[in-house]
């Protein structure tokens, strides 16, 4: 009974200092909001219309935040009460303790999302992106053989390095980060190509090195190149949607076999 | 009268001679289950990721295929529950406690069998009372002005985060808030000035209801299914599966019951399923015979009926403040409206004005998504544990995909795609910290609604706040936010409970 108590207290322990850190960046964000609400129009004359305070775009913004900043205020004070600013300075309690494996888990996670959003889907065909996201979570938590990781950092890390030198040497402009869709179609086709080459290496490295039962690797293989290339299929010729970079390679050669060769 | 009931069933004979409505109907409601089975998938991402995809359809179609994979998300979450004693969902967590012990002694077909029938009367109830209280609560509605509309949206966020809370009340109404700033996000309604839109032009319109709900439901949801390597325990093996219709009739007054529970509890802005089932649980035990309180957590039938019955009764309970006053009563159901509003339709006190008989058209829909529940459920639940079986490493991240391609798909820009991910990692760590995200989901869908009706509100009484405490209903909801938010509030609850500690010795303290 007192071991399920002690438990729970340092369990909620754990809580407050966390909540000691969110009511910190919460106050800071409700600070920042409040100086850009300040900066608009409370009374005088916007887009032909004689305003208020009550009619004014700064009225409900004005009324969240101050309730923000209380309630932040409120959180801080519990965090404070049970010592919750014990650790405040140590950076585990920030970014996670890396000793620990679920911590890294969720680093890695986070980080593939990132790149596969942010960088890879921008540049590349959406199936050879996904084929490349999907080897990477599933080679971590599916296989779970560490002999496999480094490998795929590598590969990753060429894979991201060779997309922003190949922006850099094709583009007038270089970029790390862009809302328009790519449509430099020499542009697509080396980043498809180097794409590629890293998922051939990894799926090589898969098959040579793997100690895994061949069914897993199957399994793995069919989630990994199989699914991505029916989600293609089905979002392109049944839902009509166009994939985020329409003349990637995989795209291309979907549409000629569709729509030329079976004439659909 | 007359006229209405020969209309409900016009459309359900219309709906169900079409051979293509039946198809997506089975279709939808299968792949409901599957995402209710699903440890770590949920009702609201199954919405909202098939709203994407219902995008191009007519009205009538996306509705059968949203609601038909609603009713069977919220039934399939009993199949790991009872199998394998892990809910699919956080409504059939009340299942599980009931559900496993009778799968361990061999019942397991018998438990499926009781919690498929119970869904459907639990949510065939649930439509009667949609039916029969919507009309009057939009009458009502119809006299509620600006000030009423504020105030149940300030009601939604306050009510939704003291309920949905784990930890302190105040981090409910924190993300609550949250979602109500997020809201503010792009030109406003009235003088259609940029908020917080930083010169871009993506912002412009404000943020997307479709992309933040995926972000914030889906991308958490891999994190850590991933991150705590979940493994699932192999299904407890079951027998056929039957209706169980002579248990249904034993417990029929605890179906009623938890019906009312689930249709109540499911009509309170932001609360869902979860809570019903649980609230719904208890009230079972604490109404049983001392013999059958004993059986509660050992296998009760009596248990497994009332959590079932309530959390699917719910969703004609969310339904009910959705199609009448336009606020959401769950998640699912704040996805929902917006997929209502994708396809034009804007629920309200108006909607059978603008589109008349829609809550027929809806409740017909609906009896048709719980029967394809059911029978889906009798036929397929072996096929579905198979399912069940697949390691979650190989499927999660197909649902990440699926998340990344349903919020690039609706708007086709990258900017939607841009902002899922990072709403998806800070709903995660709020998650971590334990603030609700359900909140922060109602606060997006109701933020706009409450700054126009304030600033509308305010205009015609030229700056008065005095108005709130001249209409019931206003002052009514006043009341009961002021007493939710200070009941909470320590120093506030103190100061109060010594004052009337005062008043009473003062009253009663000659005569003790």
């Amino acid at each position: 009974m007192s071991g399920i108590f002690l438990e729970e207290q340092e369990s909620t322990n754990k809580l407050r200092k966390a909540d000691f850190k969110a009511a910190l960046v919460l106050l800071c964000i409700a600070i920042l909001i409040l100086l850009e609400t300040l900066k608009f129009p409370m009374t005088g004359s916007y887009g032909g219309v004689e305003s208020q305070w009550y009619v004014s775009p700064a009225l409900f913004p004005l009324i969240l935040v101050s309730v923000l900043l209380a309630s932040s205020a409120l959180l801080l004070i519990t965090a404070i009460k049970a010592r919750g600013y014990r650790d405040v300075f140590n950076y585990k309690g920030w970014i996670g303790d890396f000793g620990q494996s679920i911590n890294r888990d969720r680093w890695f996670v986070i980080i593939q999302l990132l790149l596969y959003i942010y960088i890879f889907i921008p540049s590349c065909d959406f199936f050879l992106c996904t084929a490349n996201f999907l080897l990477a979570i599933t080679f971590r938590f599916y296989l779970s053989n560490s002999a496999l990781m480094l490998p795929l950092y590598a590969t990753q890390t060429i894979a991201v390095a060779g997309l922003f030198g190949l922006r850099a040497s094709l583009l007038d402009e270089f970029y790390f980060f862009s809302m328009e869709i790519v449509s430099d179609e020499k542009l697509i086709a080396w980043s498809d190509s180097l794409l590629a080459g890293m998922i051939a290496i990894n799926c090589l490295t898969l098959l040579l090195f793997s100690k895994a039962e061949k069914i897993k690797i199957v399994y793995l293989l069919a989630t990994c190149l199989l699914v991505p290339l029916i989600l293609v299929f089905v979002f392109t010729f049944l839902l009509q949607v166009p994939m985020p970079v329409e003349y990637g390679s995989v795209s291309l050669f979907l549409q000629w076999l569709w729509y030329d060769k079976l004439g659909m | 009268m007359l006229e209405q009931f020969l209309y409900f069933f016009k459309f359900l004979f219309e709906l169900v001679t079409e051979p293509f409505n039946l198809f997506i109907l089975f279709g939808s409601s299968l792949l409901g289950i599957l995402f209710g089975s699903m440890p770590g998938l949920t009702a609201t991402l199954g919405v909202a990721l098939l709203t994407t995809l219902t995008y191009g359809l007519d009205t009538s179609t996306a509705l059968i295929s949203l609601l038909g994979l609603y009713v069977g998300a919220i039934y399939g979450g009993s199949y790991p529950a009872i199998l394998i004693n892990i809910p699919g969902t956080p409504a059939a967590a009340a299942t599980a406690m009931d559900g496993y012990p009778l799968a361990e002694r061999g019942e397991g077909g018998k438990a499926l069998g009781l919690t498929t029938t119970a869904s459907m009367i639990g949510t065939v109830i649930g439509l009667i009372f949609l039916v029969v209280l919507s009309p009057l609560i939009a009458v009502l509605a119809l006299q509620f002005t600006s000030w009423e509309f504020f105030l149940l949206a300030l009601f939604g966020i306050v009510i939704s985060g003291t309920l949905t809370s784990h930890d302190l009340v105040v981090k409910g109404w924190i993300a609550g808030f949250i979602g109500l700033f997020l809201a503010t996000i792009g030109r406003d309604t009235l003088q259609f000035f940029p908020r917080y839109t930083f010169d871009t032009s993506a912002l412009d319109g404000g943020l997307e209801v479709v992309p933040v709900l995926i972000g914030a439901f889906g991308i958490p949801q891999v994190i850590r299914v991933l991150s705590e390597k979940q493994t699932l325990a192999k299904a407890k093996e079951f027998a056929r599966i039957l209706p169980e219709f002579s248990a249904i009739v034993r417990n029929i007054k605890h179906i009623f019951r938890s019906a009312c529970i689930g249709v109540g509890i499911g009509s309170v802005p932001g609360i869902g399923e979860d809570i019903a089932g649980w609230v719904s649980y208890s009230t079972a035990k604490n109404t049983s015979s001392p013999e059958e309180q004993k059986k509660f957590g050992t296998g009760s039938e009596t248990a497994l009926i009332s959590s079932e019955t309530a959390n699917n009764a719910c969703i004609g309970g969310a339904l009910i403040p959705l199609l009448t006053l336009g606020i959401p009563g769950s998640p699912p159901a704040a996805m929902l409206l917006g997929a209502l509003l994708l396809n034009g339709i804007i629920p309200g006190p108006t909607i059978e004005v603008e589109h008349p008989n829609f809550l027929l058209e809806v409740t017909a829909i609906m009896v048709l998504a719980s029967f394809a529940m059911w029978v889906n459920g009798m036929v397929l639940a072996k096929q579905v544990i198979k399912l069940l079986q697949i390691p979650a490493p190989l499927f999660i991240p197909i649902v990440a995909v699926l998340c990344v391609l349903g919020s690039y798909s609706l708007g086709l820009n990258f900017f939607d795609l841009y902002l899922m991910i990072p709403v998806g990692i800070i709903a995660f760590i709020l998650g971590e910290l334990k603030f609700p995200i359900s909140p922060l989901v109602i606060g997006l869908v109701l933020g706009g609604m409450a700054d126009e009706s304030l600033r509308r509100a305010l205009m015609l009484s030229e700056g008065s706040f005095l108005p709130v405490l001249q209409r019931p209903v206003s002052l009514i909801l006043l009341l009961i936010i002021i007493y939710c938010v200070i009941s909470q509030i320590p120093f506030l609850k103190n100061a109060i409970n010594s004052r009337l500690g005062t008043i009473k010795s003062k009253i009663f303290g000659k005569q003790a």
